[in-house]
């Protein structure tokens, strides 16, 4: 039977958890007190903002937001977005990954500028709306996923970790008699989870926060995403008209509605994370090292 | 004989009686064919029908139309209608932020649709409501084919104080008047920056509303809000170009009278008298801080409905204090007594364009329901609601019947009345209303009116250059300095001032003078 040893700690350690310890607690309090500023009273908030747990707790930012109906229309365009954006996005950044990983064919040096060129420079917001116009993709989510496409960056990211797979074992299985799809699906790919799952985690987080796409091309609000939903809730009833044109609409302690709104749009993304969070680093780690 | 006389006639009753329906029912016959048309409007709420209530009904039956609405929010408000102008897809109704670059770039390149030439025989009431505005007539004659391609939203058809057209800016002082009474100042109709200072001193020092010591601030608003009481007071001008007494113009932002301003800012703002995070207000902080008892004055608009709304603001957060006890309005003046609030204020804001491409008869029909949104009719449609459903009529007084909510205000219209949310901003801005407005309370209008009053008597109000205002040369047009921001930066720099305002003026001399140069020369009169 193994017995472990309690290690004493040396002074520099504790030293060292002391400081990580504070780090931590200045990274964690933004985030603690975004949630008491979205549940405590405009007046005790203003009184005491760095409070540690409101006197009075209210949850009529919360209950406002949830009573616009609008919300859960944008929960399910924004789940909807991600369900159809994530998959189609995956398809075409490992598909051109893989391809843009062999070590050669016909017209990969152009092939391979063409797809960088558009890391470094777009069409322009003009071209794109027209382009879309003309497609009839506008005020359309699918036209959103369409428009989104391949991510360049992250092609390239899973390039690299094509490449660092050892080539004996493609050859073997191509030895084997695999053809270059099989390959593929059942060599390449388990191979890679890794970089696969964090190329997913960062897309899907990509899709959940989607608002500029939407706001330029979809006009119909029964249509917009969650993040255009809860800017559009949020500026609705903060801002006053502009210049000297009265208001009409009422008006709500703005920060505890800030606060609810940012609560309720980090909240899923702050559950997932933690257990999807090693595939982030080992995913990136892996990728960027060879080029 | 004369029984199936008779019984004839009373067939050919009962026969016409479905046409005679049909006809009070239906849209005058010039109106006829049913047209659809897409627009935008600002802040539309979400999940309502715009066509289901008797608004739009009321509407509907007079012009014969249906309408898709699209919900455009500020923060997004310009990109969106400049690419779908650009793209040329616009709605065939559009409501624009009137820029006069994008204005002449856009009516050159044949992007908006230019009004008709009969518009004021056609659409009199629009056409009386567009010359309201004085930017209507100007652009129109600086155009290089006569044409107009926007209708500009008149703030007001009846100037709030009856007693002059020009528009005065309607920026007041709100403090709390229990404080005051309280710490032992009394305030007046006017009220100077240094009296200001004392009752902002007294509040933070006396500390009325048992915030703590140290935790009451004295005033709060924006930076644009604050210069407004600290530094215009000392310069109308001051953020704008304007003829000097010479005739020639300068720019406002170097003049003595600026540094004077600024100077008294700096201090104020470095003995505490000032919310030392104004600078980074962006929307209602300032609101906020005053509701929940933190702050005691702040600079703010003073409409009718603003005043009404700033009031019930209050009471939400205040619900045992009297808000007309307890918050008293004062118009900032300047230590000679003289009201300098914002010059050159234009009589519109914002404006409507069309698609290029909208048929003859859909612009014809949008114009008559704008032509009727300008009439007195319009606007109680509109603002009241129905009558005998919404309001009374007892003469000429307008008695509003419509539902109260738990505090005791009228309901908001546009929570009744969802198409509200599109009419109210169309042609004819809602402040034209609220200073006669019947559902506000009688106190809270005559507070509003009772300010513009004082500013009139203690101001001498300038007509708007509009030769200036719209000069279209392009060091003009490419203007880049804000002066509030600029002011600011001086503030919170924490150098000697005088120093700031010489580097100030340095560095930005050459930006200036080429706009100064380019007026002088640009504008003969």
């Amino acid at each position: 039977m193994l017995e472990y040893k309690k290690k004493k700690l040396d002074k520099a350690q504790i030293v060292i958890g002391i400081v990580m310890g504070i780090w931590a607690l200045l990274i964690l309090f933004p985030f603690y007190n975004a949630i008491l500023a979205s549940i405590s009273t405009q007046r005790e908030f203003s009184r005491n903002p760095l409070m540690l747990f409101p006197q009075e707790v209210t949850f009529s930012a919360y209950s406002y937001l949830m009573k616009a109906t609008s919300l859960m229309t944008g929960y399910r365009n924004t789940l909807f977005f991600l369900a159809l954006g994530v998959p189609f996005s995956m398809l075409i950044t490992v598909s051109t990954a893989y391809v843009l990983s062999r070590p050669s064919f016909p017209g990969k040096k152009i092939y391979v500028f063409l797809v960088l060129f558009t890391m470094y420079f777009s069409g322009g917001m003009v071209p794109i709306y027209l382009l879309m116009k003309e497609m009839k993709l506008t005020n359309s989510l699918v036209g959103i996923v369409l428009l989104y496409g391949g991510n360049t960056f992250y092609a390239i990211l899973i390039r690299n970790f094509f490449q660092s797979i050892p080539h004996e074992i493609e050859e073997s299985a191509k030895i084997d008699g695999a053809s270059e799809m099989l390959t593929f699906f059942r060599i390449i790919l388990p191979l890679s989870v890794p970089i696969l799952m964090t190329v997913i985690l960062f897309l899907a987080v990509d899709r959940w926060n989607e608002w500029f796409n939407v706001m330029l091309m979809v006009r119909d609000s029964n249509k917009w995403t969650l993040q255009v939903i809860l800017r559009n809730i949020v500026y609705t009833t903060l801002d006053d008209m502009a210049s000297r044109v009265v208001s009409v609409q009422k008006t709500y302690y703005s920060l505890s509605l800030k606060m609810a709104a940012i609560v309720l749009t980090m909240a899923p993304v702050m559950i997932f994370y933690p257990f999807t969070q090693r595939f982030f680093i080992k995913g990136i780690m892996i990728g960027s090292v060879k080029g | 004989m004369k029984r199936t006389s008779r019984l004839v006639a009373i067939l050919m009753c009962l026969m016409m009686l479905p046409f005679g329906i049909a006809t009070a029912e239906s849209a005058p016959a010039q109106y006829s064919n049913r047209i659809s048309f897409s627009a935008t409007s600002i802040n539309l709420p979400d999940n309502v029908n715009f066509m289901d209530d008797a608004i739009y009904k009321t509407f509907d039956k007079m012009f014969n139309f249906e309408y898709q609405l699209t919900n455009i929010t500020w923060e997004t408000w310009d990109e969106r209608d400049r690419l779908w102008i650009t793209s040329g897809d616009m709605p065939d109704m559009l409501f624009w932020n009137f820029n006069l670059k994008d204005y002449k770039s856009y009516s050159s390149q044949g992007l908006v649709k230019a009004l008709p030439d009969d518009l004021e025989t056609k659409y009199p009431n629009l056409a009386a409501a567009m010359k309201k505005t004085g930017v209507a007539d100007y652009l129109k004659a600086n155009d290089p084919d006569q044409k107009l391609y926007m209708i500009p939203n008149v703030i007001y058809l009846k100037p709030p104080t009856e007693t002059t057209d020009l528009i005065i800016d309607p920026k007041v002082l709100y403090y709390r008047k229990d404080w005051a009474k309280a710490v032992g100042i009394e305030v007046g109709d006017t009220i100077t920056v240094d009296q200001i200072v004392a009752l902002a001193k007294a509040f933070a020092e006396k500390d009325p509303g048992g915030n703590g010591a140290g935790k009451t601030i004295g005033f709060t608003a924006p930076p644009a809000y604050v210069d407004n009481a600290f530094v215009q007071s000392s310069n109308a001008f001051y953020d704008q170009f304007y003829k000097d007494a010479n005739g020639k113009y300068v720019w406002g932002g170097f003049d003595d009278a600026t540094l004077a301003g600024v100077k008294k800012l700096k201090e104020c703002f470095d003995t505490g008298v000032i919310d030392p995070d104004y600078y980074a207000f962006k929307g209602k902080e300032h609101y906020e801080k005053f509701d929940s008892g933190i702050a005691g004055m702040f600079v703010d608009g003073a409409s009718a409905a603003n005043v009404d709304e700033r009031f019930n603001s209050f009471s939400r957060s205040n619900p045992s204090i009297d808000p007309a006890q307890a918050i008293g309005l004062a118009t900032v003046v300047g230590d000679d007594g003289v009201y300098r609030g914002e010059q050159n204020v234009t009589n519109f804001w914002a404006g409507l364009l069309f698609n290029p491409d909208i048929d003859d008869e859909k612009l014809d029909r949008i114009l008559s329901i704008l032509d009727y949104v300008c009439t007195e009719e319009g606007q109680r449609l509109i603002h009241c609601g129905i009558e005998g459903v919404d309001y009374t009529m007892n003469g000429d007084q307008i008695e509003i019947t419509r539902a109260k909510d738990e505090n005791g205000n009228f309901i908001n219209i546009a929570d009744e009345y969802p198409s509200y949310n599109f009419f109210f901003t169309k042609a004819v801005l809602p402040d034209d209303w609220s200073a006669r407005d019947p559902s506000l309370p009688e106190a809270v209008r005559t507070m509003a009116v009772n300010m513009f009053h004082v500013k009139e008597k203690a101001a001498q109000l300038v007509a708007p250059d509009y030769a200036q205002i719209l000069f279209d040369g392009e060091k003009k047009l490419k203007f880049p300095l804000k002066i509030d921001d600029l002011i600011t930066g001086m503030i919170f720099s924490g150098n000697d001032i005088d120093a700031e305002w010489t580097n100030f003026k340095t560095t930005n001399q050459q930006t200036v003078q080429d706009v100064v140069d380019e007026l002088n020369a640009g504008i003969t009169q």
